[in-house]
C-alpha cells in the first residue's frame, strides 16, 4: 500500500466541520462540512462560484479559515503555509501544468529532492532510477531521462501526480483534472485514479463534469453558494437528476427558458467542409437567422478551433463559407467582424479577451474607434465615454466609472465588459465561448438573460459551452462535439433528462 | 486632508514632480553658476535631446518591446546628415528629411525583422546595435562630418523669447504631438492595447504585425531627430553620438512613470524623467563632482526610483480592497 | 552507456564544431599566418578572458535572468586588482583574491537589489535587466570615479609574465580556462544549486513549489556570474600588462552571443556550457579571420551581429520544426 503505511481502510482521512471564510463583502463559506473516507475517491462538485476553489485552497494551506476546525489523519490542524499541508500528506495536482519544462521526467518527480541539496552533489542515475517507481505507478509510458518538453498535456499531469506520490502523499486532490485531456486521455486518467485508489490512496476530485462523478467517485459533496447542499453522500444514493438538481439548484427547474422555433428560416450561415492550417477536421453546418445554437463537448473537441475559423482568426484553406447565401472569404479577424459582422467571445477572456491593465472605456470600444473618430483621425472622447457607460448600465457592470481599470473588476463583471466589447461591434453573428465560466450563479442568469435578448433581436448567436445544462437552458438546437468531429445534431426540447441522455449517447457512439 | 495627500502620492507624477522641485530649489541657492543664462542654455539643450531620446525608447516601451539600437539608429541618421551636408549643397529641408528617414528606416529593419523571426526584442536589438554601428563605421570609416552650413548650425545656436533654446521647443513639440498621438488617435490606442495584450489586441481586430513594425519606425524617426540635434549641437557628426544613450533611454521613462511591463506609458513622465537626470549631472558638476562619478549617480538614482515604485504599488495593492 | 547519450545530446554543439573546424582548415589553406602559433595564442588569448565573460553571462541566463553589469564588474574587479598591486605593493595572491572579493560583492548586491525590487506581476528578466542595467551604471561609475579613467601601470611583472609563459607554444592562459569551463560544466549539471539555477529558469513558479528558494537562487547565481566575470577580469589583466578601467565596457554583445549561439535558451532553464565555450571560439575565429583578410576592422562588429542573429535564427527554426513534430 503507497501513501501512509499506518491508514487503515474506513478511516476518515480529511475532516472539515463547519468551515466558514469571508472575505471583505463576500462569504466565500458558509458552515461547510465534508469527510473523506480513506482509500476513496470523494468528489467536490458544485458550478463556478460555488466555494470548490476556496476550500481547496484552506485544505492545501494557502489561506486560513475563519471559523471551524479542520482534522487531517484524526489530528486537529490549521495551516498556515501549504509547506505544512504537504508535510501531512495534502498534494494538489492544479489545473494549469506546474513542471520545468527543461527538465527530464526524473527530475520533476524528484525536484523535491533537488531542493534539499545545495552544495551537495546531484546524482541523476540515482534521481532516475528512484523516479522508475512512481512512473510506474502512474502508468506513465515515459523514460525518467526523457525531456518533459516532448510530452504531452496529458502525460505531464501523470508527471505531477507521480511527484505527489513521490512525497508519500496520501491525500490527493485533482482540481478539474480532465479540463485539458482529450477523451481518451480522460479515460486513461480516470483508470489511473482507480488504480491508485484502490492501493490506498485517497482523493478529492473537483469537478463540474457530472459524468466524471457517476464514473469514479465513491462519495460525493455539493456545494451552492458557498454552502453545503450534500455532504459526503455514497454515490449509491444518487443519480443523475438529484445530483444535477443539487448542484443548480431551484434555477433549474424555475426558470427555464421556452423552447423556441427559429430553424424554419433561412440560413444566414451556411458552412461547407472548411478546414484550416490548424484544425483539418472537415466540419460543415448551417446556423439559422435568431437561431441559438449550442456547441457541447468537452475540452478539445473541436469547437474553438471551428470558431477561430469563422472569426478570421485561423483563416479556412478548404472548404466553402456562404454569409446569405453569398460566397464569402474570411481572412482576417477585422474582415470577420468589420465586413461581416461575425464576431468573438473568447473563452479565456484574461489572457484573449480584455485588455486588463486598461480602462472599461478602452476594452468596451476596443472594436469599433474607426467608428468614433472625428475628421482629423482622433477619438472623440466623449462619445467613447457615452458608449461605454451605456453598455455599463445596460449590462449592469459595477464599477465606480468607465473609468476603472478592468484588472479590478470581479470575475463576472469582466466577463459583461467582455461582452460589452463584442455587443459594441453590433455583430450579426455571435460566437459565445464558455459565457459564464468562472462567474457567480446571479450573473450567470443575467448573462443568459442578456444571450436570449440578443437572439429576441434576430442575432444570430452560437454559445459553445462545457456546461450541460447551461447548453440545454439555451439552445434551440445542440450541435455534439468529439474529438475534432461533428458527431451528431439534436433538435433542444429543454428536458434535462432526456437532452443529456442523448447527448452523451451521441458522444459516445463515436 | 491628509487622504487627500495620499491620493496624490499614489498619483505617479506627484512624486518625480518634488523631487525636481526640491532639486532645482537646492541647486538654484547652494550652485554657483546654476542660474546663469550660460548654464541654463545648455542644461535646456540637454534635456531637449535627452527628451527625445526617452521617447525613442517609450515608443517601444508602449508595446512591451525594448530598442537596444536606438543609440546606433541616432549616429546612422546623424552620419548621414553630415554626410548630406559635407558632400552636397541641399536644401535644410531635404537633409533633415533624409536624416530622419534613414532612422524610420533602421527601425523598419528591425521591426520586420522582429516580427517575421519572432525572435525576442532585446536578441535582435542587441544585434541591431553592431549592425547598424558596422555598418556606420565600416562605411564611414571612422571619418568625421565637420561641414555645417549656418542654416543647420542655427538648429542649435537659435534661442526664442531670449532664453528658450529651439531644441527644447522641437523636443516639447515632438513630445505633444506624440502624446495626441498615443491618446488621442485610433492608431495610437491601437498601439497601447497590443502593448497591453498583445493576444487581446489579435482577437480585437487589430493588425498586431503592422503595430509593432510602426513602433518600431517611430523609434527609430524619434533616435534618428535626437541624432540631428546632437550634431548641430557638436558642430561636427562623429560616430561616438548615441554611444552614450542606453541608460537615459531607459532612465527618462523609468524615472517618470512608464512601466516596463507594458501597459503604461507617460510622455510627460518621460520629460520630467530626462529634465531630472539632465538636471542632477548639472548639479554634480556645479557642485564639483568629479565628472566620473555621473554614471553612478544615475545607476543609484534608477535604483532608488524603483524602490519607490515597489513602494507605491505595494500601498496601491493594500488599498485596493 | 549514459556518457555516450549525454554526448549524443550535445549534437547541438556538432553544428558549431562543424563550422569551427571549417573556417580552420579554409583559413589555414587561404592564409598561412593563420596556422602559426603566434597567430593561435592571439585568438587563444582573446578566448581565454571571453569564454569566461559568456560563461558568467550563462549562468544568469540560465536562471532566466539577464546581467548587464557584467563588463562594469569585470572593469571594477580589473582596477581593483591593479591598484592594490601596483600602488599598495600588495602580493599578487592576496590581490586577486580581494578583486574576486570585490565581484563576490558587486553579485550579492545584485541578487539582493533584484529580489528586493522584484514584483510579482512582472517577469524575472525583466527585474534583473532593470537592476542590473542600473547596478551596470553603478559600478562603472564607482570604477571611473577612483581612477577618473586613468590606467593604473605598474604592476608587477610576475603577473604580467603569467601572461607571457607558454607551455607547448600555447599561452598558459589558455590552459587555465579548462579548469574553470570544468568547474562550472560540474556545479551546473552535478550541484544541486547548480540544477536549482536551471529549475528556476525553467519554470520558477514549480520550483518555488516544490521548495526551491528562488530569492537565494538568485543571489547565488549573481555571485556566481560576478565572479567569473571577475576571473575574465584578472585573466585580461596579465595580457594587458596595465589596468584600464575601460575594461568590460565592450562585453556586453559578446556576453550574449556566445552562450546563444552555443544552444544556451534565453528564456531560462537550458544551458550549454561546451556550447557557450564554442560559440566564444566561432566568435573570435571569425574576428581573426577577418583581420587575415584584410577586411576593415569596422566591419567585424557587423558580422558579430549577423551571426548572433543567425544562429538565434536557426534555433528558432528547429523549435518551431520540432513543435510542428510534436503536433502530429
Amino acid at each position: 500500500m503507497i501513501g501512509n503505511k499506518d491508514i487503515k481502510y474506513n478511516d476518515i482521512v480529511l475532516d472539515l466541520k463547519n468551515i466558514s471564510k469571508s472575505y471583505p463583502g463576500v462569504k466565500a463559506l458558509n458552515n461547510v462540512s465534508l469527510s473523506m473516507n480513506a482509500a476513496k475517491v470523494h468528489a467536490l462538485i458544485g458550478e463556478n462560484g460555488a466555494g470548490k476553489s476556496t476550500l481547496i485552497k484552506i485544505i492545501s494551506g494557502v489561506i486560513g479559515f475563519d471559523k471551524g476546525s479542520m482534522f487531517v489523519n484524526s489530528k486537529q490542524v490549521s495551516y498556515s503555509t501549504p509547506r505544512e499541508a504537504f508535510s501531512d500528506g495534502i498534494n494538489v495536482v492544479h489545473q494549469e501544468r506546474n513542471v520545468v519544462p527543461t527538465f527530464t521526467v526524473g527530475e520533476n518527480i524528484l525536484l523535491e529532492k533537488i531542493a534539499d541539496k545545495f552544495i551537495g552533489a546531484v546524482n541523476l542515475d540515482q534521481i532516475y532510477r528512484e523516479s522508475q517507481e512512481y512512473i510506474d505507478m502512474v502508468g506513465l509510458e515515459a523514460s525518467p531521462s526523457s525531456r518533459v518538453d516532448d510530452l504531452s498535456a496529458a502525460e505531464i499531469q501523470l508527471i505531477e501526480i507521480a511527484k505527489a506520490l513521490s512525497s508519500k502523499a496520501n491525500i490527493l486532490l485533482l482540481d478539474e483534472p480532465t479540463s485539458s485531456l482529450s477523451f481518451h486521455e480522460a479515460n486513461a486518467l480516470l483508470e489511473t485514479i482507480k488504480r491508485l485508489r484502490d492501493q490506498g490512496v485517497s482523493f478529492l476530485y473537483v469537478t463540474h463534469k457530472l459524468e466524471e462523478v457517476f464514473e469514479i467517485a465513491n462519495e460525493v459533496t455539493v456545494l451552492r453558494d458557498g454552502k453545503n447542499v450534500g455532504t459526503s453522500l455514497p454515490i449509491e444514493e444518487l443519480d443523475r437528476h438529484k445530483l444535477a438538481s443539487l448542484m443548480v439548484g431551484r434555477s433549474q427547474k424555475g426558470a427555464s427558458f421556452p423552447v423556441r422555433k427559429t430553424a424554419t428560416t433561412e440560413p444566414v450561415l451556411k458552412v461547407k467542409n472548411i478546414a484550416s492550417k490548424i484544425d483539418c477536421h472537415r466540419k460543415s453546418f448551417v446556423l439559422h437567422e435568431g437561431e441559438i445554437v449550442g456547441w457541447y463537448g468537452l475540452v478539445g473537441s473541436g469547437r474553438t478551433e471551428l470558431a477561430r475559423i469563422l472569426i478570421g482568426y485561423d483563416p479556412a484553406i478548404e472548404g466553402e463559407i456562404l454569409l446569405n447565401n453569398k460566397k464569402i472569404n474570411i481572412k482576417s479577424v477585422s474582415e470577420a467582424l468589420n465586413m461581416h459582422g461575425i464576431a468573438y467571445l473568447s473563452e479565456s477572456r484574461k489572457e484573449e479577451g480584455l485588455f486588463l491593465t486598461k480602462s472599461i472605456t478602452l476594452n468596451v470600444c476596443s472594436s469599433i474607434w474607426s467608428t468614433i473618430r472625428n475628421c482629423c483621425g482622433l477619438i472623440n472622447k466623449r462619445t467613447e465615454k457615452q458608449i461605454a457607460e451605456g453598455y455599463a448600465t445596460q449590462l449592469g457592470i459595477k464599477a465606480p466609472s468607465v473609468n476603472q481599470i478592468v484588472n479590478s473588476l470581479s470575475g463576472g463583471n469582466q466577463q459583461k465588459v467582455s461582452f460589452a466589447k463584442t455587443l459594441a461591434a453590433e455583430p450579426n453573428i455571435l460566437i459565445i465561448d464558455e459565457p459564464t465560466v468562472g462567474v457567480d450563479v446571479g450573473t450567470k442568469r443575467q448573462i443568459h438573460e442578456l444571450i436570449l435578448g440578443l437572439a429576441h433581436k434576430n442575432i444570430s448567436i452560437i454559445v459553445i459551452s462545457s456546461d450541460m445544462p447551461e447548453i440545454v437552458q439555451l439552445a434551440d438546437r445542440i450541435m455534439v462535439f468529439s474529438e475534432g468531429d461533428i458527431c451528431g445534431e439534436i433538435l433542444n426540447t429543454k428536458d434535462y433528462k432526456t437532452m443529456s441522455a442523448q447527448i452523451i449517447d451521441k458522444c459516445l457512439n463515436k | 486632508m491628509l487622504r487627500k495627500l495620499k491620493k496624490l502620492f499614489v498619483g505617479e507624477l506627484f512624486g518625480i514632480i518634488i523631487i525636481l522641485t526640491v532639486i532645482i530649489t537646492v541647486l538654484a541657492i547652494f550652485g554657483e553658476g546654476f542660474l546663469s543664462s550660460y548654464n541654463l542654455k545648455n542644461l535646456l539643450k540637454t534635456i531637449a535631446i535627452t527628451i527625445l531620446v526617452g521617447l525613442s525608447q517609450l515608443a517601444v516601451l508602449s508595446i512591451g518591446h525594448l530598442n537596444l539600437a536606438l543609440g546606433a539608429m541616432g549616429c546612422l541618421a546623424g552620419m548621414f546628415t553630415g554626410y548630406l551636408l559635407q558632400s552636397y549643397d541641399l536644401p535644410l529641408l531635404f537633409v533633415l528629411l533624409g536624416g530622419l528617414i534613414v532612422g524610420g528606416l533602421a527601425g523598419f529593419i528591425q521591426g520586420v525583422f522582429i516580427v517575421k523571426t519572432q525572435i525576442n526584442a532585446f536578441i535582435v536589438t542587441l544585434s541591431f546595435v553592431s549592425i547598424y554601428m558596422g555598418v556606420v563605421t565600416g562605411i564611414t570609416k571612422g571619418e568625421v562630418f565637420t561641414k555645417q552650413p549656418e542654416q543647420f548650425q542655427m538648429i542649435d545656436k537659435r534661442i526664442l523669447f531670449s532664453g528658450l533654446p529651439l531644441l527644447l521647443v522641437i523636443s516639447c513639440g515632438v513630445a505633444i504631438i506624440l502624446s495626441i498621438f498615443l491618446f488621442g488617435t485610433v492608431f495610437g490606442r491601437k498601439l497601447l492595447s497590443t502593448g497591453a495584450n498583445i493576444k487581446a489586441a489579435a482577437f480585437a481586430g487589430i493588425n498586431t504585425t503592422l503595430i509593432v513594425i510602426a513602433a518600431h519606425v517611430m523609434s527609430g524617426i524619434l533616435a534618428g531627430a535626437a541624432g540631428i540635434m546632437q550634431i548641430s549641437r557638436l558642430g561636427a557628426a562623429t560616430p561616438t553620438i548615441g554611444s552614450d544613450w542606453l541608460l537615459i533611454s531607459f532612465a527618462a521613462p523609468i524615472l517618470g512613470g512608464t512601466i516596463l511591463s507594458g501597459g503604461k506609458v507617460s510622455v510627460f513622465g518621460t520629460i520630467l524623467g530626462a529634465a531630472m537626470m539632465s538636471i542632477i549631472v548639472n548639479g554634480l558638476f556645479l557642485l564639483d563632482v568629479s565628472q566620473y562619478w555621473f554614471q553612478s549617480f544615475i545607476g543609484g538614482i534608477l535604483l532608488v526610483s524603483y524602490g519607490i515604485d515597489k513602494l507605491r504599488r505595494g500601498y496601491m495593492l493594500q488599498n485596493q480592497s | 552507456m549514459n556518457k555516450i547519450r549525454l554526448i549524443i545530446r550535445k549534437s547541438d554543439s556538432v553544428g558549431i564544431l562543424t563550422i569551427v573546424v571549417f573556417i580552420c582548415l579554409v583559413m589555414s589553406l587561404l592564409k598561412p599566418e593563420f596556422s602559426t602559433f603566434v597567430n593561435i595564442n592571439v585568438i587563444a588569448r582573446s578566448i581565454s578572458v571571453m569564454a569566461i565573460v559568456a560563461l558568467a553571462q550563462m549562468v544568469i541566463i540560465g536562471m532566466g535572468g539577464m546581467n548587464l553589469s557584467v563588463g562594469a564588474i569585470g572593469g571594477l574587479v580589473c582596477v581593483t586588482v591593479g591598484a592594490l598591486m601596483a600602488k599598495m605593493n600588495i602580493p599578487i595572491i592576496i590581490a586577486v583574491i580581494a578583486g574576486l572579493l570585490v565581484g563576490l560583492l558587486c553579485g550579492f548586491i545584485n541578487g539582493l537589489l533584484i529580489n528586493r525590487i522584484h514584483h510579482f506581476t512582472n517577469k524575472l528578466n525583466v527585474t534583473s535587466f532593470l537592476v542590473t542595467l542600473a547596478t551596470g551604471s553603478l559600478f562603472t561609475g564607482i570604477n571611473l570615479g577612483m581612477t577618473r579613467a586613468v590606467p593604473i601601470y605598474g604592476i608587477p611583472d610576475s603577473f604580467v609574465n603569467i601572461g607571457r609563459i607558454t607551455i607547448g607554444g600555447i599561452s598558459l592562459l589558455v590552459y587555465l580556462i579548462i579548469p574553470v569551463v570544468l568547474t562550472v560544466f560540474l556545479i551546473m549539471s552535478k550541484t544541486g544549486i547548480g540544477r536549482q539555477i536551471l529549475a528556476v529558469g525553467g519554470n520558477s513558479k514549480a520550483a518555488e513549489l516544490s521548495g526551491i528558494s528562488v530569492s537565494r537562487v538568485t543571489i547565488f547565481s549573481n555571485m556566481i556570474s560576478a565572479v567569473l566575470a571577475g576571473i575574465a577580469a584578472i585573466i585580461f589583466l596579465t595580457r594587458l600588462g596595465s589596468a584600464q578601467p575601460t575594461v568590460g565596457s565592450e562585453w556586453l554583445l559578446f556576453s550574449f552571443a556566445a552562450p546563444l549561439i552555443g544552444g544556451t535558451r534565453l528564456d531560462g532553464g537550458q544551458i550549454n556550457v561546451f556550447g557557450t565555450v564554442l560559440g566564444a571560439i566561432l566568435l573570435a575565429l571569425v574576428a581573426n579571420s577577418m583581420v587575415h583578410l584584410q577586411v576593415s576592422v569596422y566591419w567585424v562588429t557587423f558580422v558579430h551581429g549577423i551571426i548572433i542573429l543567425a544562429a538565434v535564427g536557426f534555433e528558432r527554426i528547429r523549435t518551431i520544426r520540432s513543435e510542428e513534430r510534436k503536433d502530429e
